[in-house]
């Protein structure tokens, strides 16, 4: 491999592109021909996969997407009607807006008006009603923490209209039972109602459905010379693991390229001199390696499904809203 | 606040115009200009976010004499439904394949 087959050429102190290999112009057949696939691993909360022959404007759009415009379900309004504990009332119900919850946003609709009642199709209701007493802290094993811990399994859901026969409590309930919420003394006590909705992560974080989403470009890693003997092994421990593997070439040790994915671009091999001009460290300009990491109401493969529909109806909203323009 | 529009070009012309599209940003505007800058019939296409508190982006696109530009603009729209719904059909296939390897 050349270096024109390489556009991307990451030096020891800068990274260059090389001419002749700017991104090349949309073409739906040729598009059509190089867009590749590749799933890696997809469990219940994390996905890995490749995309291979994709723009950077595409797959920019999809992560922009997948992070501010998927919608999820979070808890928006907290009537609260007792509250003697040491957190205040708007920090609480700051706590409370940020639990995850199991409900899958695809089975709601966002709700139209702010201030109407909620209903079976727009709001799920919980209520958390707890009190510190002295038996409490007894049942404790540790006698040494004296404040009760209220924790999210402590946050019961309440079926509104018919919802008692689409839903069970594990589908709709606290993602999670182990969430700390507050600490209570004896005699201190909290009791309210809360009011999840449907929105987009755009308006507030709480409704994002990713813990995260990145993508990076496939590292490309050549040798250029042979490097053999205590040079391999130096070579070796410049990358992560699995990158460089040593072979035994008539007693010599001789280093080669076992897995480029696995480097994380550090360019630590640059430190040394011996090694300059023997090496080039590149990117694959159209293989994005894809991550989703799902807080788990949604599959990751559905909320990157979800994205590419919100990109279909966000393309043909513009191109309805600009056939309505008259003016400019 | 200054006026933003003032050195938008007022005059609408079948080659040249300026779209505003509110509520988007780049998401929406590097998608479009990405396809339309490859169309041979463009002869301008680019989009800014004009001030970061605005949440609005102005898209121009100027096409080559003999053509409309509503209709350089439409066929964009339709060659990106095509290649996101070939993405989309791509990873439900890939996403099946790999629950049946499972």
């Amino acid at each position: 491999m050349s270096k024109m087959d390489n556009p991307i050429i990451m030096n020891k102190y800068s990274i260059e592109r090389t001419l002749g290999n700017e991104i090349k112009p949309y073409n739906y057949e040729e598009f059509v021909k190089n867009f590749k696939v590749n799933i890696i691993s997809c469990s219940e909360t994390d996905m890995e996969f490749d995309l291979i022959g994709i723009d950077v404007a595409l797959a920019n759009s999809l992560r922009r997407v997948i992070l501010s415009e998927v919608p999820s379900m979070a808890i928006e309004k907290v009537h609260i009607y007792q509250n003697t504990s040491y957190v205040l009332d708007e920090i609480l119900a700051h706590r409370l807006g940020l639990i995850p919850l199991k409900a899958d946003p695809r089975q709601f609709k966002m709700k139209e008006d702010e201030n109407s009642e909620p209903n079976e199709h727009d709001s799920l209701v919980y209520e958390m009603k707890i009190k510190c007493t002295k038996k409490d802290l007894d049942a404790l094993a540790h006698k040494q923490f004296i404040s009760f811990p209220v924790y999210s399994k402590h946050i019961k859901w309440l079926p509104v209209g018919n919802q008692k026969d689409m839903f069970t409590e594990n589908d709709v309930g606290i993602n999670g039972d182990d969430i700390l919420i507050a600490k209570l003394r004896p005699g201190q006590e909290i009791e309210l109602k809360m009011f999840a909705v449907k929105g987009i992560p755009k308006d507030h974080a709480k409704f994002q459905s990713v813990c995260t989403s990145w993508y990076r470009m496939m590292p490309n890693i050549k040798l250029l010379d042979e490097i053999k003997g205590n040079d391999a092994l130096l070579l070796q421990s410049c990358f992560p693991k699995g990158v460089i593997g040593l072979k035994s070439v008539k007693g010599v040790l001789v280093a080669f390229v076992e897995n480029c994915r696995k480097d994380n671009s550090s360019r630590n091999v640059f430190r040394y001199k011996q090694f300059d001009d023997k090496i080039l460290l590149s990117k694959i300009q159209d293989h994005f390696i894809f991550t989703i990491e799902s807080i788990g109401a949604m599959k990751p493969n559905i909320i990157f499904l979800e994205a590419i529909n919100i990109i279909i109806r966000k393309v043909n909203g513009a191109l309805e809203s600009a056939l309505n323009q008259t003016e400019i | 606040m200054v006026e933003l529009e003032d050195d938008v070009q007022m005059v609408s012309s079948e080659l040249d115009r300026t779209f505003i599209f509110e509520d988007e940003g780049h998401t929406l505007g590097s998608l479009l200009t990405y396809v339309l800058e490859s169309f041979p019939e463009t002869n301008f296409c680019a989009y800014s976010v004009r001030h970061p508190s605005e949440n609005k982006i102005y898209f121009r696109l100027k096409v080559k004499e003999g053509n409309i530009v509503e209709e350089v603009f439409k066929r964009g729209i339709q060659e990106l439904n095509k290649v996101l719904n070939h993405v989309k059909k791509t990873f439900n296939k890939a996403i099946t394949n790999y629950e049946g390897t499972k």
